[in-house]
């Protein structure tokens, strides 16, 4: 710019013209707005740093979520391995083949060893294996099972011991028992026509007669007593059985 | 700015949350410790299950519960285990004979037998388990 007296060159910042000593009246107008500048420059400034800040402590804290994140799954690892049983293999059962165990069970079946077979269906896991080779001995499991269970509860009955202590014992076993026998009779009804596997369901038939014949046997029954036994609810089974138990003494 | 105050105060939520439920995973963490030394100890201090004292209906219950578990005796646990046999053997004979399977009552009193000449200190069971079911040894 070029004074406006002298008309020689000035710079913005020139207040007075160095030559003629006029005043400059564009340095006013410049200082003002380099204030302006100045202050916005400042203000962006500070939004900027602010702004920065603001992100930081988001980054800070996703990177403490991170970190928790990561020791909860490691205390839950630490956890869960304390937990699982690391027991000795030497005294479990090696699990077999399940060709070698279907070998196996088709001799026990053969035999007539109806506990044994659901023994080494538990010793071998395949009680609960979903594996396709097991398939066809869906019923045959559910079936034997059941059994199992239902002469496990009749040895309890038999061994407990006749005194007044034993009562509610006694009488806890007759209730399960109770509940057991029609749980045999539930599965029993729903696969003895063979449904699955006719290989297996030849002996649906003689389990249920083993299992009749423990109770009437142990429970003093004959047939008719038996039939009109199994018609009885769960718990007039376990009150009959009951009775049937106190009667002995 | 408005959008990052919200956001700093979920963030702030959610740490609380991992915060309360670090403490709770950390607590569990020093239980498990203290359970897997006790198994441990118990492991290491095992000496099978005592069936002296033991009515047969215990001894069966606890022979039951471990023969599904591992037909392999642990140690400590071979008398359980015969005596426990011996008497579900005992109570299947009589169910063999009632059916008349003389197959499977045969094998039973040779499983039997066999068992008797092991008992050992308990020698007395088979008499005491036979009076139980009711039935004559073959």
């Amino acid at each position: 710019m070029k004074c406006k007296k002298c008309g020689k060159r000035l710079g913005p910042e020139d207040a007075k013209c160095r030559f003629c000593g006029a005043d400059n009246p564009f340095a006013v107008m410049h200082e003002k707005n380099m204030q302006r500048y100045n202050k916005r420059f400042d203000e962006t400034g500070r939004r900027v740093l602010d702004k920065a800040g603001d992100s930081k402590g988001l980054g800070n804290r996703a990177a403490v979520i991170v970190v928790l994140i990561l020791l909860i799954i490691a205390t839950g690892i630490i956890t869960s391995f304390n937990y699982t049983d690391h027991d000795d293999a030497s005294s479990k059962t090696k699990l077999a083949t399940p060709k070698e165990n279907l070998t196996r069970i088709d001799e026990l079946l053969e035999q007539g060893e109806y506990i044994e077979c659901v023994r080494l269906m538990h010793t071998q896991e395949i009680i609960n294996s979903g594996d396709d080779e097991y398939r066809d001995m869906k019923g045959l499991i559910y079936i034997a099972d059941n059994y199992c269970d239902c002469i496990e509860l009749m040895e309890g009955i038999v061994y407990l011991p006749r005194g007044e202590e034993e009562r509610d014992a006694v009488s806890s076993y007759c209730n399960n028992l109770g509940i057991q026998i029609d749980d045999f009779y539930e599965v029993y009804d729903v696969w003895k026509d063979g449904t699955g596997s006719e290989k297996y369901s030849v002996y649906y038939r003689d389990i249920e007669n083993e299992l009749r014949t423990a109770v009437k046997v142990y429970f003093e029954m004959d047939d008719d007593a038996y039939e009109e036994f199994l018609s009885l609810s769960e718990n007039q089974k376990a009150v009959k059985l009951e009775e049937i138990i106190n009667n002995e003494k | 700015m408005k959008s990052n105050g919200i956001g700093i105060l979920i963030m702030n939520l959610i740490i609380a949350v991992l915060v309360v439920a670090l403490i709770f995973t950390t607590v569990d963490m020093f239980n498990s410790f203290g359970y897997a030394r006790e198994r441990r100890t118990a492991a290491a201090e095992h000496t099978g299950y005592d069936i002296a004292g033991k009515s047969y209906e215990e001894v069966v219950d606890h022979y039951n519960t471990r023969i599904a578990l591992s037909s392999n005796p642990e140690e400590g646990d071979e008398d359980l285990y015969k005596v426990g046999e011996y008497c579900h053997l005992a109570f299947m004979s009589k169910v063999y004979r009632a059916e008349g399977k003389r197959e499977q009552l045969g094998s039973c009193n040779d499983k039997m037998k066999a068992l008797e000449a092991e008992m050992g200190q308990y020698s007395y069971v088979p008499d005491e388990v036979l009076g139980i079911i009711g039935c004559d040894p073959d």
